[in-house]
């Protein structure tokens, strides 16, 4: 069944029980319903995409859905997105029509100043309308595309990547049979509208019936008194997340008995990390996630065994799922194949040829992803083939030292950062603990040890926290501002 | 210089030392400072981690809620209380 069918189903059958709470509002599958009806039946209701500025508000996820009922492409608009950004998403997609909140006025009178053909359409003044217009007459082609997203491109231009209703529609399909939902579950929504995640929180709830809980922008910080006065019972962030809640005294032991299904992805999940959730959140399961943007939100999962007594410091990737498939490639590059990968960047022949390779008639998305196959068949993370480094023409794997300097230190978070950036000269170490001179010189024994003189650290750097980028990923180029003061 | 104005004051230095002394003045004390983008998590954490070192506090964020503390009259609300609990 296509999605707009799908979620149409949710909606009959659904219909007064919550679909969101957002801000401290909670809204039923019928009254969303109405609202992406009104949406549709508005000025936008010819265009085939539209993008959506718009921001953890029920203005977003009302018309998210009006798309996906209409088999409309939206183009999440990030509303914290410097404007020149937001220009070049909106040239490039060839966007003609832009929903906004009335909260962001002022982005989309300053896009409007800059692109004067594009139509700007106020969601508030759909919303006070009330009942919905007659159908326009006019006919328009659906369309296959269900999302752009936006990721920042090696030549400094975001570069486009379209999700097919098929992509988006398999992913769904494997998600809501493995980890199916019903309808008295409360899911966490964390993820910024502009990271894949996100997707995977609004349409696996509403597929299912169940209800999405927006946390609050000044709460995704450390969302631990969210969860329990809510009583979430699924939640979905960033390891980064959990991190900074372990940091503030969040992460007791049975502080979170209603959550059922804890799931991680974006970057690799700490094992101890993992430990110390699932210990707050005794009745999870604990999963990790993995999946380039590209092939659709994720297309692997590993299931966290606290009495697996694994001595690597991340959790595996898992498997593929079931209608996915994983290759290596000779260097050990992880390729994926499947009805999830994408068919191509917007228009970007070149980038999308290098990505896109076809072996035995199959296409590979190629992640850029080094990982190793162990004897089960699981796969595990090595690093970034593009996080290779050189110096003084040497190649150095950056995740190696990471990994050594946090085996030795008892697992905090670290990161390596080769600098300066432009040709880097040595590595410096981020270590995210306080400062601690003996152990310091101790670690730098250690890994001259167990590395060539020139992949040893010549700095460390101990720091209360990681930096984070708007993802929630460890934000390297911040590492390396840090390095320049 | 009471518990208060001590913290009070480390926020301040923060502020001050990432975005100059203006920025007291224009400061809405009611909105988060990490969503209103003065800091960012890590000058939140790291902010956090000073006062408690330098004032010899242990605070338990266990039950509070970031909309209230990651604001400047918030912080200093919920500091001074741990303080004096």
């Amino acid at each position: 069944m296509k999605l707009s069918e799908q979620l149409n189903k949710s909606i009959v059958s659904y219909a007064n029980l919550p679909a969101l709470f957002v801000d401290n509002k909670c809204i039923t599958y019928k009254q969303l319903a109405d609202y992406a009806e009104n949406i549709n039946t508005s000025a936008i209701s010819e265009a085939e995409q539209v993008g959506i500025l718009s921001y953890r508000d029920t203005h977003y996820y009302s018309a998210v859905l009006a798309c996906a009922l209409d088999s409309r492409t939206f183009i999440p608009l990030g509303v914290k997105l410097p404007i020149a950004r937001l220009i070049s998403i909106i040239g490039q997609s060839n966007l003609k029509y832009v929903l906004y909140s009335k909260k962001y006025l002022s982005i989309s009178q300053q896009l409007k100043k800059a692109l004067p053909d594009r139509i700007f359409v106020c969601l508030d003044d759909i919303a006070n309308k009330g009942t919905a217009s007659a159908k326009p007459l006019h006919a328009r082609s659906l369309s296959n595309v269900a999302y752009v997203l936006f990721t920042s491109g090696s030549t400094g231009a975001p570069k486009g990547v379209p999700i097919s209703v098929t992509n988006l529609g398999s992913y769904l399909d494997t998600m809501c049979e493995s980890l199916p939902l019903s309808n008295t579950d409360k899911v966490s929504q964390v993820f910024d509208p502009t990271f894949d995640l996100s997707m995977h929180d609004i349409f696996v709830t509403w597929l299912q019936g169940a209800c999405l809980y927006v946390v609050p922008e000044a709460a995704i910080f450390a969302p631990g008194k969210f969860i329990k006065q809510h009583g979430l019972t699924v939640w979905f962030s960033v390891p980064s997340t959990a991190s900074i809640m372990a940091k503030l005294g969040m992460l007791k032991n049975g502080a979170y008995p209603s959550l059922r299904v804890s799931q991680f992805c974006g970057e690799p999940l700490p094992r101890a990390l993992a430990l110390k959730w699932q210990k707050a959140a005794p009745n999870s399961k604990v999963i990790n996630l993995y999946g380039p943007t590209e092939a659709t939100i994720a297309c692997s999962k590993y299931e966290f065994d606290c009495n697996d007594d694994s001595d690597s410091s991340y959790i595996p990737l898992g498997k593929a799922f079931k209608n996915m498939s994983f290759d290596l490639d000779a260097q050990g590059e992880l390729l994926i194949a499947g009805p999830q990968v994408f068919s191509g960047y917007l228009n970007d022949n070149d980038k999308t040829e290098q990505c896109l390779i076809k072996t035995n008639n199959i296409t590979h998305y190629r992640s850029g992803d080094l990982v190793k196959r162990d004897a089960q068949g699981v796969f595990h993370y090595i690093s970034r083939i593009d996080d290779q480094v050189k110096i003084q023409g040497y190649r150095v794997e950056l995740s190696e030292v990471n990994t050594l300097a946090q085996n030795f230190l008892s697992n905090p978070l670290v990161q390596t950062i080769a600098t300066p950036i432009q040709q880097p000269q040595s590595l410096t170490l981020f270590i995210c603990n306080p400062a601690d001179i003996e152990s310091e010189q101790a670690l730098i024994e250690y890994l001259k040890q167990q590395l060539p003189i020139y992949m040893v650290p010549k700095k460390i750097i101990w720091i209360d926290s990681m930096p984070l980028n708007s993802n929630g990923k460890i934000d390297k180029s911040a590492l390396h501002t840090m390095t320049e003061k | 210089m009471s518990l208060t104005n001590s913290i009070e004051q480390a926020i301040n230095n923060k502020l001050i030392e990432k975005h100059g002394e203006q920025i007291l003045v224009s400061l809405n004390k009611q909105d988060s400072l990490i969503s209103s983008g003065l800091l960012d998590s890590l000058d939140f954490i790291s902010m956090l981690m000073e006062i408690e070192n330098s004032l010899n506090l242990d605070i338990d964020f266990e039950e509070a809620d970031p909309v209230q503390f990651t604001s400047y009259s918030g912080l200093i609300q919920l500091l001074s209380e741990s303080a004096n609990a």
